[in-house]
């Protein structure tokens, strides 16, 4: 035996062993926690592989694997036209958060995330379009309280969208919104008028409630002062009238004790009074006035 | 191993590389998620880790440090009173679940982004536009911030929206100027009430002045008559008891004849004289 010389490898044995590990090995395949497979054999779907692991197939050419992402992704539908109730046109631009939840039947029924994508969009879309069509515009934008404000899309839209594509396309449906809800375009014009007309008649209420206000400020000032001059000349009077009163008190109480020669100064104030240089004094040469006027000639 | 030609020992260290590509370095703010077969066993914060080599595990690095902006974009939108406007916002995410991040959602932001502008549209969509373009903004804001969380938290997507920033929120460019208008008729109608005010403001202190004038000097007036009368009184007094009585009448007397002669023209006729007089001037008062 040990007489044997050391012979070289047989090399048909090295191939085969090669071929058996190569074989093995791809008879071994992961599936990550991002993705689903789904195991066919020639050509058919045999078996379904949802959690992350290692596992075993028959080797190529037998079975095979096809793998999906199995993460939520955005459909964002292109922006479509669509008509309410009221016959208001309206464009919508919806998207889809989905997954694939059924490999198997995803396989068979769409096979690409594209052509799914495709078709939910087109489900989608066609929802959309008979929910808004039996709703007013006026129900659909209003101003209302946030937060019990009725939903654009409503919750059996969602659930009835999300049942078509589970049962028919193998996806489950997490989210489906309107990204945003406008006008056509040539609906803007007829806007903008509208808030034109709207913003003018708000300015034109500001400037007119300011004239109203100033004027009612300057009027309220213009009483406030005529008031004040009033009373003013109120007390005035008043004051003089007083101050009348004490002085002809004073008067009367000296005045009474001699009538007499009160009614001889009251005469003596009047005459002077009443003459003054317009006055013509004509006096007889012979009167005690005239020689009173003389004497005080210089 | 001695008889291997030397080329082969160095073959010999390959195991060893292989098991010390095992170890994981995750900086700080940074969290590695280790996959086993693709499955996700754990996850190892900042520091030095280590794992089972390829094949048999991989690790992948998330930063949950890093605060992602995402920009939903410029969008306009129709009010609750069908009004456009133009919102630009601005979102901030952060990773709070990083294997939700890696696994959950193929593209976190752009989903963030999708339903930040979808609630956006949904709550302009209840409001007037004055509301919005005034007090409404921050309203609006923290809406949305926590619709959209409270959205993504229901999705488990793994992002946390730190904040919604309205970066722009105007009517659009074909009617901004009207919308401007509105604003200096604002200010107009303010100017005009100042204007009032200061009016009123000049005008009552001129009035009470007047007024304060106009009693002082009737209280001078009063004082004068007063004081006057006084004066009147104590002189009468003084003629009354004076022993010349009669002397200072005719001394009063003679005076008030003088002045009225100074002052008057005097015509002197012969006693018996007949004098016709004119007619008195039409408006002489």
């Amino acid at each position: 035996m040990s007489e044997t010389p050391t012979s070289p490898l047989p090399w048909s044995l090295v191939g085969a062993l090669a071929l058996l590990v190569g074989t093995l090995a791809g008879a071994v395949y992961t599936v990550d926690a991002r993705e689903a497979a789904v195991v066919t054999m020639f050509g058919a779907p045999v078996r379904t592989v949802t959690e992350p692991g290692l596992y075993v197939r028959a080797p190529w050419p037998l079975q095979e694997v096809v793998r999906f992402d199995q993460r939520a992704r955005l459909l964002a539908v292109p922006p479509t036209e669509m008509l309410t109730q009221d016959k208001k046109n309206l464009v919508v631009e919806p998207f889809v958060l989905w997954r694939v939840a059924d490999p198997q039947l995803f396989l068979e029924a769409v096979g690409t995330p594209e052509v799914a994508e495709t078709q939910l969009g087109d489900l989608a879309v066609s929802r959309i379009a008979a929910s808004l069509g039996k709703r007013e515009f006026g129900n659909l934008m209003a101003v209302q309280d946030t937060a019990t404000a009725n939903p654009m899309l409503p919750t059996n839209l969602r659930e009835g969208v999300a049942e078509v594509a589970a049962r028919r396309l193998g996806i489950e449906v997490i989210d489906l919104r309107l990204r945003t809800l406008g006008l056509p375009l040539q609906n803007e014009q007829s806007i903008y008028d509208r808030m034109r007309a709207e913003r003018s008649r708000i300015a034109n209420r500001y400037r007119s409630e300011g004239e109203e206000q100033a004027a009612s400020i300057r009027a309220d000032a213009d009483r406030k002062a005529a008031e004040l001059l009033a009373e003013a000349d109120e007390a005035a009077a008043r004051i003089e009238s007083n101050a009348e009163a004490e002085a002809a008190g004073i008067y009367a109480a000296a005045f009474s004790r001699d009538p007499e020669l009160y009614l001889f100064l009251r005469e003596l104030e009047a005459f002077e009074a009443v003459v003054d240089d317009d006055t013509t004094l004509v006096l007889e040469s012979d009167s005690s006035l005239f020689r009173s006027v003389l004497e005080a000639r210089p | 191993m001695r008889g291997l030609p030397s080329g082969l020992k160095w073959l010999a260290l390959l195991p060893l590389g292989w098991a010390a590509s095992g170890v994981m370095l995750v900086e700080t703010g940074d969290v590695a998620v280790v996959f086993r077969f693709g499955e996700v066993t754990r996850t190892q914060g900042a520091g030095i880790g280590t794992r089972l080599p390829w094949p048999i595990e991989h690790h992948e690095v998330v930063s949950v440090s890093e605060v992602r902006r995402v920009e939903p974009g410029r969008t306009r939108m129709l009010t609750g009173d069908t009004n456009l406007v133009d919102l630009d916002l601005v979102v901030q995410v952060t990773v709070s679940d990083p294997v939700a991040w890696l696994t959950a959602t193929a593209d976190p932001e752009s989903e963030a982004a999708a339903i930040v502008t979808s609630i956006a549209t949904e709550v302009v969509s209840t409001m007037d536009v004055d509301r919005l373009l005034t007090t409404g903004r921050a309203e609006l804001q923290q809406r949305v911030l926590a619709d959209a969380q409270a959205a993504l938290t229901d999705m488990g997507s793994g992002a946390r929206l730190d904040a919604i920033d309205i970066r722009e929120l105007t009517p659009p460019p074909a009617v901004v100027d009207a919308f401007n208008d509105v604003s200096s008729a604002r200010g107009d109608r303010e100017t005009l009430a100042l204007g009032a005010e200061a009016y009123t403001s000049k005008l009552l202190p001129e009035a009470r002045g007047t007024a304060a004038t106009s009693l002082a000097r009737a209280q001078g007036r009063a004082a004068e008559r007063v004081t006057g009368a006084r004066a009147d009184v104590s002189r009468f007094e003084a003629t009354a008891q004076s022993p010349q009585r009669r002397a200072e009448t005719t001394r009063l007397r003679a005076e008030a004849l003088a002045r009225a002669g100074e002052r008057a023209v005097v015509q002197v006729v012969p006693p018996g004289t007949i004098v016709t007089l004119p007619e008195p001037a039409a408006n002489k008062e």
